[in-house]
């Protein structure tokens, strides 16, 4: 199920909603019943994968309690923790990297191993991540052990940022858990921000899909330079646009029950480095990585090479934890070059004061990220490139003014919406508080109308994150 | 004043959330029982278990309320009108993606497609029909795209490519087949006469012509003697009735958008007696209707041009389903089986006139395939009467 489609939003929320508001008084019943509905929430698109979500859940469980148990036994303790983090990347491992892992040792040495063929359960990468988050949490006294599995089941399954994030961390809702106070100002607050994700993922990014899709699809060979721009642009765009959509709607779903999630996007397209945009796109994600990965590994303050090697250690596997695919790790990877030249060279402390900052970082981002929309086929993301670059068929042709056409009203709103436009505006033009408050507000009305159009017709609605 | 906003837009969507979920329960609680209960069969794959069961009902209860949506047609017409408003000739619609022609037309825009693997099924059937002496004759039913600069600028589109694909293959493996656009041209059709605006579908007029033509067709392999002058548009009665016609296409937009199209209704000036037996579909539990009287009451279903307004009535020259059975005894002897898809439905009326018996099969609605039709009703000869698209992913088993 997707928050954008119409089964979520006219039968699954408003009864959750319904039920949990009016008719049920008590944390436990009130914490019982979401648990349930984000089970039944998950089990909608592949009923079966809601068992491998339990099974990593009790799992977690177990390893908590066992870390309770042996809080003054360091040894014991991290035997603990190290088993549980095996197993849940044996379980991500599994369900994730096994064919492309056998695929890719048939390949080097020539072997004919069986392939299994394995599904890969919504979002497991995400709720792998929160389940691990709540072990490492407690093993380092962030967070309380949960005596009750059905806590910890509420804490990984909570529907509202079950299968695209944010990643929500143990110690940013543990006390939330059994100590929340929903009230009508948290409830309002949380549908505006639901219905600002909303209009995000149903009017831009579905829209730009659209045009990245069509662009994506051709023979890079016939695409001019214009044309490949602009389904790259698109595609980037997209998935901003869907995922920080999602994110808006996860963290509006979480004020109606009163669960406080933090932001995991903060305008990355105004971003003048590499550096900078991944502090301000997927939050949860990179600060994940840089408390559970890279400070372990020893960060920055290391020596030069060792540090290099960690951000290409956290990069390699930034890559991969959004798909396994070679493509997704050249993906990574390339963040990773770019990330060590701003680092470790001029360029970086240059950009970073400069307004060419900002063509360098979206140029080089726009470019980069083709690698993950060629479905794994490197080939078609070089030739694809190539385009972008004048490889193509032309500078500019009847797609690209075809694309400008049918898209540049769409273009134009994701610019104003991707962008603190709102904030600039009332500078300039000195318009009031209250006056800008109003405008906000019958913007967002328009636009659920909109929206809704989009919804109830049944329009195209993919969901790139939902796989991750 | 945030707070005030934010009440607002709380009682905007919760308002919306519970009027549309709610009243579309309320006003389609039996349907949606009945897709919980009985027709998730068909999203059940083979082999499923407990779970697969499970993923079935979702499935099906899951469509049924996205078919069943209250508003659906107004938000899609409202979505249209936007679309429109933004300058666009590229428009989306619930999963598929349609241009806007220079007629004003939505045209679904076709992808290349290799049609090898499926041309090879027709090719097939065709041997199995030659070991037992039985001629085919392919009429190609081609949509839309007749003329040149009907695309918006930038748009590209293998309707045309694909369809001479079909039609160079059939004719190379020495099937006589009518194609459409020729006819089109032979004829003298001006594009208004032989394509709907709001539909997808050829005109009857055009599928009066192609009929005609496949009289001819059919004589010429001298399996059947069939009167060349039941083509002739001399022998009827064409009645324009003015914007009649609202096809599917156009109900997506609403006729503010879209003007509804003429239909010409074209009806036999000679006397006529035809029984139809009809199957039902297996949701209203199968069998078959029967009906007898002149074509107009037998083989048409005139009731469908009741009513004001605009509506669909390409229906009026015969309904989808999967088997159709005419019988008419004052026709030349002679038994026709017809594979056709909704282009073929109405040349399968008008062959009510021509054959003694005629069977009318379309394997979209059924099971049964080609091979074991032929065995079944020992024709004389087969017509198959298909559109691209029954030749693109939706080839249909004709022989097993």
């Amino acid at each position: 199920m997707v928050f954008s489609d119409s089964i979520f939003l006219f039968f699954f929320l408003p009864f959750v909603l319904l039920v949990y508001l009016v008719f049920l008084r008590g944390r436990k019943v009130r914490n019982h019943f979401l648990m349930v509905m984000s089970l039944l929430f998950y089990a909608w698109g592949e009923p079966w994968f809601v068992l491998v979500m339990i099974a990593s859940i009790a799992m977690n469980w177990l390893a908590g309690l066992g870390i309770g148990r042996y809080w003054e036994d360091p040894k014991r303790k991290k035997a603990v923790l190290t088993l549980s983090v095996v197993l849940n990347l044996t379980l991500l491992g599994v369900f994730k990297y096994l064919m492309f892992i056998m695929n890719n040792l048939n390949w080097a040495f020539g072997l004919h191993l069986p392939v299994p063929q394995i599904a890969l359960p919504i979002g497991i990468s995400f709720f792998t991540f929160q389940a691990m988050s709540y072990v490492i949490d407690v093993y380092r006294g962030k967070g309380q052990v949960q005596k009750s599995f059905w806590n910890v089941c509420l804490y990984v399954a909570l529907f509202p940022q079950l299968i695209a994030g944010p990643i929500v961390r143990y110690e940013t809702v543990a006390a939330e858990i059994e100590d929340r106070h929903e009230n009508l100002a948290g409830f309002c607050a949380g549908c505006r921000r639901f219905l600002v994700g909303l209009c995000k993922k149903v009017l831009l990014a579905n829209n730009l899909a659209m045009l990245a899709e069509n662009a994506f699809g051709l023979d890079p060979a016939s695409l001019s330079a214009g044309a490949s721009w602009l389904g790259a642009i698109a595609y980037l765009w997209q998935v901003y646009f869907d995922f920080s959509g999602y994110s808006d709607m996860a963290i509006g779903l979480g004020l109606m029950f009163d669960f406080h999630f933090l932001e995991n996007f903060n305008f990355p397209m105004v971003s003048r480095s590499i550096s900078e945009f991944w502090r301000r796109w997927h939050i949860s994600l990179g600060t994940w990585f840089r408390d559970y990965l890279f400070f372990p590994l020893g960060g920055s303050r290391v020596k030069k090479s060792r540090a290099i090697f960690n951000m290409f250690v956290v990069w390699g596997l930034t890559g991969l934890w959004h798909g396994a695919e070679w493509a997704f790790l050249i993906w990574g990877l390339s963040f990773g070059v770019l990330l060590v030249l701003e680092k470790y060279t001029p360029l970086g402390k240059w950009m970073d004061g400069h307004w060419l900052g900002h063509v360098y970082a979206m140029v080089a981002i726009t470019t980069v990220t083709v690698f993950i929309n060629v479905q794994g086929d490197l080939g078609h993301a070089v030739e694809y490139i190539a385009a972008m670059y004048g490889g193509g068929a032309a500078w500019w042709d009847s797609t690209a003014t075809m694309y400008l056409r049918e898209y540049g009203w769409y273009v134009l709103a994701a610019l104003i919406v991707a962008l603190p436009v709102g904030p600039f505006l009332q500078k300039r033009l000195h318009i009031g508080d209250r006056a800008m408050e109003a405008a906000r507000g019958i913007s967002l009305l328009a636009g659920f109308g909109l929206a809704l159009t989009f919804i109830v017709m049944g329009g195209y609605n993919p969901f790139i994150y939902f796989n991750f | 004043m945030r707070k005030i906003v934010n009440g607002i837009l709380a009682v905007a969507l919760v308002a919306v959330m519970l009027v549309i979920g709610g009243l579309t329960l309320a006003g389609n609680a039996r349907s949606l029982g009945y897709a919980l209960l009985v027709t998730y069969t068909q999203y059940l794959e083979p082999d499923s278990g407990f779970f697969g069961n499970v993923q079935a009902r979702i499935q099906s209860v899951t469509n049924a309320i996205n078919a069943s949506l209250l508003g659906k047609d107004w938000f899609r017409r409202a979505n249209a009108a936007f679309q429109l408003a933004l300058g666009k000739e590229v428009l989306s619609f619930g999963g598929t993606t349609m241009v806007r022609l220079s007629t004003g037309q939505l045209y679904d825009v076709q992808p290349d497609y290799d049609i090898s693997s499926n041309l090879d099924t027709i090719l097939r059937l065709k041997d199995k029909l030659d070991e037992k002496g039985i001629p085919m004759v392919y009429a190609y039913a081609h949509s839309e795209l007749y003329e040149d600069g009907l695309l918006p600028e930038g748009v590209e589109d293998y309707n045309n490519k694909v369809a001479d694909d079909i039609v160079s293959g059939l004719r190379q493996a020495g099937i006589p087949t009518i194609d459409s656009r020729q006819v089109y041209r032979d004829h003298g059709l001006t594009l208004d006469q032989a394509v709907y605006r709001t539909d997808q579908h050829w005109s009857i007029l055009t599928a009066f012509t192609v009929f005609g033509e496949t009289l001819k067709a059919l004589n010429d392999t001298g399996a059947l003697a069939l009167d060349p002058s039941l083509g002739d548009l001399d022998n009827y009665r064409m009645e324009i009735v003015p914007r009649a016609h609202m096809g599917d296409v156009g109900a997506r937009l609403g006729e503010g958008l879209v003007e509804p199209d003429d239909f010409q209704l074209i009806t036999p000036l000679f006397p006529t007696q035809i029984t139809q037996r009809i199957s039902r579909p297996t949701s209203e539990g199968g069998g078959f209707d029967q009906r007898s009287g002149s074509f107009q009451e037998a083989a048409m279903y005139m009731e469908k041009m009741e009513g004001e307004g605009a509506a669909n009535r390409y229906d009026t020259y015969g309904l989808h389903r999967e088997l159709t059975y005419f019988t008419n005894e004052d026709a030349p002897e002679g038994r026709l089986l017809i594979l056709k898809d909704s282009f073929g439905t109405p040349v399968s009326t008008f062959y009510s006139l021509a054959v003694r018996e005629v069977c009318a099969l379309d394997l979209r609605k059924g099971r049964i395939t080609a091979e074991e039709m032929v065995e079944e009703f020992q024709p004389d000869a087969v017509l198959v009467v298909y559109c691209q698209e029954m030749m693109r992913e939706k080839n249909y088993v004709l022989v097993d």
